[in-house]
């Protein structure tokens, strides 16, 4: 069996591991060290990532709207991403437990087998565990290849991921593991409003957050648990209004879906600055 | 599929180094062999950045251009030409 422990949501932005020290003074810092406490809480033994990839484990030739890593190993950042290398576990049990599901239900995930992952795992993870010891089940969703996937599909997409947690069969559980419930954690991660290249960015820069009304709008959605509103409101029209990047909140549909109509335990204030959020939800 | 090839392009210029250091040298020499039109071949060695995204150039990939200045482009000189340019369809 295995059991839902915590949900998160953060950030992923790549500059941050080399601006920013883990346990330094900035507020990035600071938040980051806050949800982190809460995840060294929940005692996770497995971390499902879900993220966009930024053409770097994946490229146009073959781009998945919905794929999952089903190996022993991982490495990254396989995108220059200025931070520590890391080698990965992956949870393989139930990483293929949920492709299994998924498929059940409609879900026709692409399987990866030979990866490297970028920065939008690899920074959550960074500032989140102590090495990445953890075993994790990376998830890609398509947040910036239109058209994107509905944020309907995303959601019951995270809905069936869920069931594949709950439904984790005794028998396949790691051996090692001696506990009762193999106890996983879901991370989300990306943006509400970023434009990264396009016509949207400001003078001098490459990148500009075009649209704060409505990060402020889907902070407020997730502080409150009104996640049928959010996926209703958050049509590709809404989020590429707020920056091609924007559809980086499809990641974090895909959690509110595992996770399911609960309030989070902790949600950082709006940043009205970069419209950057953290959230936590916890069931432990 | 003109976008693709323009996407490839932008995509090889941040994952191949050598590729990259060809075309910071002789972009013109660099990209002799990747069968784009002439408009288009025009386009990327000008650094015409606003044609390139209309064309279809996804933009993450575009402003991969800037890191290392590529096709004469700086992040200023970026920002300044892709303003106003029309979504493609």
């Amino acid at each position: 069996m295995a059991r839902l422990v915590a949900g998160i949501g953060v950030p992923h932005s790549p500059h941050y591991p080399a601006a920013i020290a883990k346990d330094g003074p900035e507020e990035t810092a600071r938040l980051f060290r806050a949800v982190k406490a809460h995840l060294d809480a929940a005692r996770a033994d497995a971390i499902v990532v879900i993220a966009n990839d930024h053409f770097n484990t994946f490229f146009l030739n073959n781009f998945p709207t919905f794929a999952i890593g089903v190996a022993d190993k991982s490495f990254g950042p396989n995108d220059q991403t200025k931070m520590p290398h890391y080698d990965l576990l992956i949870e393989t049990t139930l990483a293929n437990h949920i492709r299994n599901v998924a498929i059940g239900e409609g879900f026709d995930l692409s399987v990866v087998q030979e990866f490297g992952v970028d920065h939008a795992m690899l920074v959550p993870l960074h500032y989140l565990t102590d090495g990445i010891r953890v075993p994790v089940v990376p998830i890609w969703v398509n947040a910036f290849v239109k058209p994107l996937p509905t944020a309907k599909r995303c959601f019951a997409l995270g809905r069936a991921v869920r069931s594949a947690i709950d439904s984790l069969p005794q028998d396949t559980r790691q051996a090692q593991d001696t506990r009762q419930d193999l106890r996983v954690a879901v991370v989300g991660t990306g943006s509400f409003s970023l434009e990264i290249g396009g016509p949207k960015i400001e003078p001098g820069k490459r990148n500009a957050v075009p649209d704060l009304a409505w990060s402020r709008h889907v902070h407020r959605r997730m502080a409150e648990a009104r996640f049928d509103e959010l996926v209703e409101e958050a049509t590709p029209e809404r989020m590429w209004q707020a920056g091609n990047i924007g559809g980086e909140l499809l990641n974090w549909i895909v959690t509110l879906g595992v996770i399911g109509k609960d309030k989070p335990r902790y949600i950082a204030d709006h940043n009205d600055k970069d419209g950057h959020a953290y959230a936590v939800w916890r069931w432990d | 599929m003109t976008a693709y090839l323009l996407n490839k392009l932008c995509h090889r210029v941040f994952h191949d180094v050598a590729f990259r250091d060809a075309v910071k040298r002789d972009p013109a020499a660099a990209i002799a062999d990747w069968p784009f039109t002439d408009e288009e071949r025009e386009a990327l060695l000008a650094g015409d950045v606003r044609k390139l995204y209309e064309w279809g150039a996804h933009p993450f990939l575009l402003a991969h251009t800037t890191r290392w200045g590529l096709f004469g482009l700086s992040p200023a000189l970026y920002a300044e030409r892709i303003q106003g340019a029309c979504d493609p369809q």
